[in-house]
């Protein structure tokens, strides 16, 4: 640094909190020194000239005070409020009820339901949980049903877990569970499924799928299961009273007011824990009907044969009577599918070649929609086929196959999903602002310690603005025209090619990802031209972390104050005016329970038909 | 004999106005204008220019913008309306001052 360029320095010295005055000022006396020395024709004579640096750095900082102070309050702003303004906008940023949403959501997805937080009642939590003190689920739920014996629902729910497969259940002999089962039928006589489980505990023979694969391994058991399904097959109903026990849990957890996404997703997660048919079960009693109908055939007793063959239409007709979940209706599909492929063949064994027409005529119309059912993209198939669909977006590629869906009817205020990755989106473009700073602030705390000193600049109104709409606004209205207006009709492609879950993943990266980063490019090169402009030099990194910390703690409220009533907007109006999913009586969407409805509908139709032909 | 800068700095603004009323100049310009108009007399504190020209611009009765000049920006002032109001009245009270200073000197 030569005289001239010291004597600047210290006469400037006290301008320099404010960057674009110090440069301004700084520029000012190096053009008149530089001058006075080139007429002088020595530095040393324009310095005396120019007098006292130190007495005139008093003198313009007297001089600019009034410029100076609305640049200082512009600084003392952003140094005292750009925290607590970071503060506010991950605040606004982030929904809780988002959070509590996607809490239930994400287990229900995968397929493991949590509970409902604990109603704080004590009769409440022993008709959710039973008697907590006994050891294993099944006997706690058995409290209920010792305290209400002539219910049915608590038996059944008591039964249900006592079947189940766990380690629990382990230690419970053959013979508690088949005492039970016998008691369970003497106090719901009418219902067709302990009469299953009670056929299956030691059923004779080995082997779940193909009926060619079974074994029998001890003949005599296999006639009592026989029996006992036969029995069964006799009852009017099927039921293990799942959806009277999902409303009534429903009840108790006090979830029935669906006023916000997790109080709606709370609902429908509380109605998915309840036990639904275990479709394995029936395909089991579908594969042991005909394989004991083969064995009658082949031993010469054809006739004896016909009431397993015939066994679809009382278990179909007890299925349907009780079905309400999407679980049901493709069990009752499946349950045709085997007839209509196996038992035709057994009736042709059997020289009934009338008959075999006479049933692949009649389930022709179950076959058709299990088709229909079955056209489904690859991705989405098992997610679907496990939990039913929760959301009418997860379903769009079977749906397309069941039932006319239209673009109005995925318009995003009746789809709550495309809110959810809206307010997602927000949260993590929160997030990546956040992820920034905290990148900046590491990296500004090194510049100081390798001893730089940070500065600010005000940047121009006009740059502000700029920065404003290019960094801020056109971003956010490109968000919002893709999410919500739908200009590429991307909505109806969605259902022709499930583009929608890629245009919710742009939207995601684009606020979330992408506008971040292009803000933080925009203020960074506009700050630096500013600097270059001023002083003829780039800033140094100190400088550029410090307004960008800056500039990125105001951005984020910012933004967090223009989304979220907007999004605030679109959640209330999607409480007002959908009907695809909270205004279904079960908690499922819309569309699917009018798949389920239409479903049953052709289901119905067909066991009528074939009731009244005989 | 050059006049003592203590005297001078009374009168620097209405000077500085005043030049400025005849065309826009820059700092160094102005220093230049005054020692050529007054012989030399007035000893001053180059640097002191500035500050007198930043206050006189806060108080908007001069204006400046950043001019290129060859390779290099240079800021020149110009007088506003109100600066012209300014310099008027304060050549009068100048007047008066310098005739009443002769009087009592007299």
């Amino acid at each position: 640094m030569n005289n001239i360029d010291n004597a600047v320095e210290t006469a400037t010295e006290r301008l320099k909190d404010d960057y674009a005055l110090h440069a301004e000022v700084a520029a000012e006396l190096r053009d008149h020194l530089e001058e006075s020395a080139c007429d002088s024709g020595s530095e040393e004579e324009a310095l005396k000239r120019f007098g006292e640096p130190e007495e005139i750095a008093g003198q313009l900082f007297t001089a600019n005070l009034s410029r100076f102070k609305w640049h200082s309050l512009a600084r003392m702003i952003m140094k005292y409020a750009a925290l607590p303004a970071m503060a506010a906008g991950l605040y606004f940023s982030v929904d809780p009820d988002l959070l509590r949403t996607a809490r239930n959501f994400l287990p229900l997805m995968n397929g493991r339901p949590q509970t409902a937080p604990m109603p704080d009642d004590p009769e409440s939590q022993f008709l959710i949980a039973g008697d907590r003190s006994r050891k294993g689920k099944a006997q706690q739920l058995r409290a209920i049903w010792e305290k209400y014996p002539d219910n049915k629902m608590y038996m059944a729910t008591y039964i249900d877990q006592l079947l189940l497969p766990i380690d629990d259940n382990a230690a419970i002999g053959k013979e508690t569970v088949e005492k039970e089962l016998e008691l369970a039928m003497a106090v719901d006589p009418d219902n067709a499924i302990f009469n299953y489980y009670l056929a299956f505990i030691d059923p004779g023979v080995t082997g779940d799928g193909h009926r060619q694969l079974f074994v029998v391994t001890d003949r005599g058991k296999l006639d009592r299961t026989m029996q006992t399904l036969s029995a069964g097959y006799a009852k009017p109903y099927l039921t293990s009273f799942s959806k009277e026990r999902g409303l009534q849990l429903v009840e108790l957890y006090n979830c029935e007011a669906r006023e916000k996404l997790s109080q709606s997703m709370l609902y429908t997660l509380t109605m998915a824990d309840c036990p639904l048919p275990h479709p394995s079960m029936f395909r089991r009693a579908a594969n042991i009907n005909l394989l004991y109908a083969e064995m009658l055939i082949d031993e010469g007793k054809s006739a004896e044969a016909l009431p397993y063959l015939e066994a679809w239409k009382p278990m179909l007709t007890q299925l349907n009577r009780k079905a309400w979940t999407l679980i049901d209706n493709l069990v009752m599909m499946t349950v045709a599918r085997k007839y209509s492929q196996q038992a035709a063949l057994l009736y042709r064994k059997a020289g009934m070649e009338d008959k075999a027409a006479a049933l692949e005529t009649e389930l022709a119309p179950l076959i058709a929609l299990h088709d229909a059912w079955r056209v489904k993209d690859a991705n989405y198939g098992a997610t679907i086929k496990e939990h039913g669909g929760m959301m009418a977006n997860l379903l769009l590629p079977n749906l397309r196959a069941v039932t006319p869906l239209t673009p109005e009817m995925l318009r995003p205020e009746c789809q709550l999903d495309y809110l959810l990755v809206d307010i997602f989106a927000l949260t993590i473009c929160a997030a990546g602002m956040l992820l920034i700073c905290a990148v900046t602030a590491l990296r500004l705390f090194f510049c100081v310690l390798i001893v730089q000193r940070p500065r600010f600049v005000v940047l121009p109104l006009k740059n502000l603005l700029q920065i404003f709409a290019l960094g801020i606004a056109l971003p956010l209205a490109i968000f919002f025209v893709t999410s919500w207006l739908d200009p590429l009709n991307w909505r109806e492609l969605g259902i022709k090619n499930e583009i929608s879950v890629r245009f919710m993943a742009f939207n995601i990266v684009w606020l979330g990802f992408v506008t971040p980063f292009w803000l933080m490019g925009l203020y960074t090169c506009t700050t630096s031209r500013y600097v270059v402009k001023l002083t003829g030099k780039k800033p140094d990194t100190a400088t550029t972390d410090l307004n960008l910390l800056m500039a990125l703690m105001f951005a984020t409220l910012l933004i967090a104050a223009i989304c979220q009533p907007m999004l605030q907007y679109r959640k209330n109006r999607i409480f007002a005016e959908d009907s695809v999913f909270f205004k279904t009586p079960l908690g499922f969407s819309t569309i699917e329970e009018e798949i389920i409805n239409a479903q049953r509908q052709v289901i119905t139709d067909c066991l009528e038909k074939t009731s009244s032909a005989q | 004999m050059a006049i003592n800068s203590d005297l001078t700095r009374g009168v620097a603004e209405p000077i500085i106005l005043k030049l400025l009323a005849d065309r826009m100049m820059y700092g160094y310009e102005i220093i230049r204008e005054v020692n050529l108009k007054s012989n030399g007399e007035f000893e001053w504190k180059e640097g002191s220019l500035y500050p007198c020209l930043h206050k006189l611009e806060a108080q908007k009765l001069i204006q400046s913008e950043w001019i290129l000049c060859g390779s290099k920006q240079r800021k020149y002032y110009t007088i506003t309306v109100e600066g012209m109001r300014a310099m008027e009245a304060k050549t009068e009270e100048l007047k008066t001052f310098a005739n009443t200073l002769a009087m009592m000197m007299a």
